[in-house]
C-alpha cells in the first residue's frame, strides 16, 4: 500500500513552502462602517471580505418562529453567479447555522455577505474564516468559533501521493482531489463539516484530515491572538 | 468584598481575560450562586462564552464585555427612539432593534384623553424599555417607575446621531466621562444617551452640535 507522505517532499512547492505549511495569514476586523460586523481574511494572495448584518428585520416569507433565519450571499471576484455558487452558499449557511445560537433571536434575519477580493486557491476556507470573524465582530452569539483549512492531493511523476496543505489555485487545479475541512474549538474530537472533490481513498482522506487538524490549531491561535490584541 | 474577588479563577479562564465563543468560563453545580449576564451560555454543565470579549465577574454576576453595533433590547435600558408610525393609542418606534417597539401614549406623564403627547413620524423620544423578550416586539415607556417623566419623553430639536458601538455608549454613561466633562467647559449643551447606540445632542448652534458629535465619535479610540 502506498504511504502518503505528509512531511518533507523532495520537490518543494512553487512558492517554496513545505507540503504541510500554511501560507501567510492576515486578518482585519470592523472594516465596513455600515455593516454590523465585518472582517477580511487573507491567506497568501487569496483575500475574502465578509460583512454581517443582523439580527435585523426579516421578510415574512422567510421568518422562522423559533429562531433566526441565516442567509449567505457569495460573490465571486468576477463572473456571474452560477449553480456552483449556490452550493457554496448552501454549505456556508449550514456550517454557520450549526454554530450561531439562532434561538436567541427568533423572527430575525442574520445576513452574511461574502465578497471574494482575490482568488488564489482556498477561497471557501478563507470565506468561512472571514465569516466567523465577521460574526464575532458583529456580536452575534456563537456556540464556538470555527476555522477552515483546505488541502489537496497531488500525484508526482513517481506515482507518490503528496498532501499539500492550503493549496494555491494552480496546485488545486493540478491536484487529483481536494478537501476543505471545518473545525470548531473541539477540533481534536471531530469536524463541523467537509467538502471534497475528486478521487481518493479512505486512507488518503484520513491523512488529509490529520494534516488539516494540525494546521487549524494555528488558525485558532491566530484568531485568539488577534482578539487579545484588539480587546485588551 | 472586592478583595476576595481578586484573581478569582472560576473555570479554565481567568476573569478579565479575553475569551472567544466556545471557551469554558465556569461550571454549574458547584453550589455557588451565579447570575449569568450578556454573552454567557450553557452547554451541559459548562458555562461557555457566546461572544468574543472580556470575561467579567463582579460578585456573583458573570458576563462578557463586548463591543457591538447592533442593539438587542433589554429591560430597563434607556433608549433614543425615532417614531416610525403613529396609531390611535400608541406609536411604533424605531430603536434599532430587529422589530419596531411599541410606545403606549398612556405611558407619558400627565396623559389624559385631552392631553395627548404630540408625536408624529420622525419625532425623537427618550424612553425606557419595559418589555424585552426575544419572542415579542419590545415595549417602551416614557415615565420612570415612580410615574414621573424624569427626563424621558419627547426630545425637541437637536440632532440624533446613530451607529455608536455599545462600548462607546457605555463610556458616555460613566459619571466621569472625560469627553463630556471637557465639552461642558466649552459650551452648554443637552445630551441624551441611548443604550441603543444613539445620542441626541442639542446645543446653541448647529456648528457646536457638529463639533460635539465629532468629539464624541472620535473619543471611542482615544
Amino acid at each position: 500500500m502506498e504511504e502518503d507522505r505528509v512531511e518533507g517532499s523532495l520537490e518543494s512547492r512553487e512558492d517554496g513552502r513545505n507540503p504541510n505549511q500554511l501560507r501567510q495569514l492576515s486578518l482585519e476586523e470592523d472594516i465596513l462602517t455600515r455593516a454590523d460586523g465585518s472582517a477580511k481574511f487573507k491567506s497568501g494572495k487569496t483575500e475574502v471580505l465578509v460583512a454581517v448584518h443582523g439580527p435585523t428585520e426579516v421578510k415574512l416569507s422567510d421568518e422562522i418562529i423559533e429562531r433566526a433565519t441565516i442567509d449567505v450571499a457569495f460573490q465571486k471576484k468576477s463572473g456571474s453567479n452560477d449553480y456552483k455558487i449556490r452550493e457554496i452558499e448552501k454549505m456556508m449557511r449550514s456550517s454557520l447555522e450549526s454554530i450561531i445560537v439562532s434561538t436567541l433571536h427568533p423572527r430575525t434575519l442574520i445576513a452574511v455577505v461574502v465578497q471574494v477580493l482575490n482568488d488564489d486557491g482556498g477561497v471557501l476556507s478563507a470565506a468561512i474564516n472571514a465569516a466567523c470573524l465577521a460574526l464575532l465582530d458583529a456580536g452575534v452569539p456563537l456556540k464556538s468559533t470555527i476555522a477552515s483549512v483546505s488541502c489537496a492531493i497531488r500525484e508526482d511523476e513517481k506515482g507518490n501521493n503528496i498532501i499539500l496543505l492550503d493549496p494555491s489555485k494552480k496546485e488545486e487545479f493540478n491536484s487529483k482531489s481536494s478537501f476543505i475541512f471545518l473545525f470548531d474549538q473541539n477540533y481534536e474530537n471531530g469536524i463541523v463539516g467537509c467538502s471534497t472533490r475528486g478521487f481518493f481513498t479512505q486512507d488518503q482522506y484520513f491523512n488529509c484530515l490529520k494534516a488539516s487538524r494540525g494546521a487549524v490549531a494555528k488558525i485558532f491561535t491566530f484568531m485568539r491572538l488577534s482578539a487579545e490584541k484588539q480587546l485588551a | 468584598k472586592m478583595e476576595e474577588d481578586k484573581g478569582e479563577v472560576v473555570g479554565p479562564v481567568a476573569r478579565d481575560s479575553v475569551v472567544l465563543p466556545g471557551d469554558v468560563v465556569g461550571t454549574l453545580g458547584s453550589g455557588k450562586k451565579m447570575k449569568l449576564g450578556d454573552g454567557i451560555g450553557q452547554r451541559g454543565n459548562d458555562l461557555i462564552a457566546l461572544k468574543s470579549g472580556i470575561f467579567k465577574i463582579k460578585g456573583h454576576k458573570y458576563w462578557i464585555d463586548s463591543r457591538q453595533k447592533r442593539y438587542v433590547p433589554r429591560i430597563e435600558d434607556l433608549v433614543v427612539g425615532i417614531v416610525a408610525e403613529t396609531q390611535f393609542d400608541h406609536a411604533r418606534v424605531d430603536i434599532g432593534s430587529a422589530a419596531l417597539a411599541t410606545l403606549a401614549y398612556t405611558t407619558f406623564e400627565g396623559f389624559t384623553n385631552k392631553n395627548r403627547p404630540d408625536l408624529e413620524n420622525g419625532s425623537v423620544v427618550y424612553a425606557r424599555v419595559v418589555l424585552a423578550d426575544k419572542d415579542m416586539d419590545p415595549q417602551l415607556s416614557c415615565v420612570t417607575q415612580s410615574g414621573k417623566a424624569d427626563g424621558l419623553g419627547i426630545l425637541a430639536g437637536g440632532w440624533t446621531e446613530r451607529g455608536l458601538s455599545s462600548a462607546l455608549t457605555r463610556s458616555l454613561l460613566l459619571p466621569d466621562c472625560r469627553v463630556l466633562i471637557e465639552l461642558a467647559k466649552i459650551t452648554p449643551f443637552e445630551i441624551a444617551v441611548g443604550f441603543n447606540g444613539r445620542v441626541w445632542i442639542s446645543s446653541p448652534s448647529n456648528a457646536l452640535t457638529i463639533m460635539i458629535k465629532m468629539c464624541i465619535l472620535e473619543s471611542e479610540y482615544i
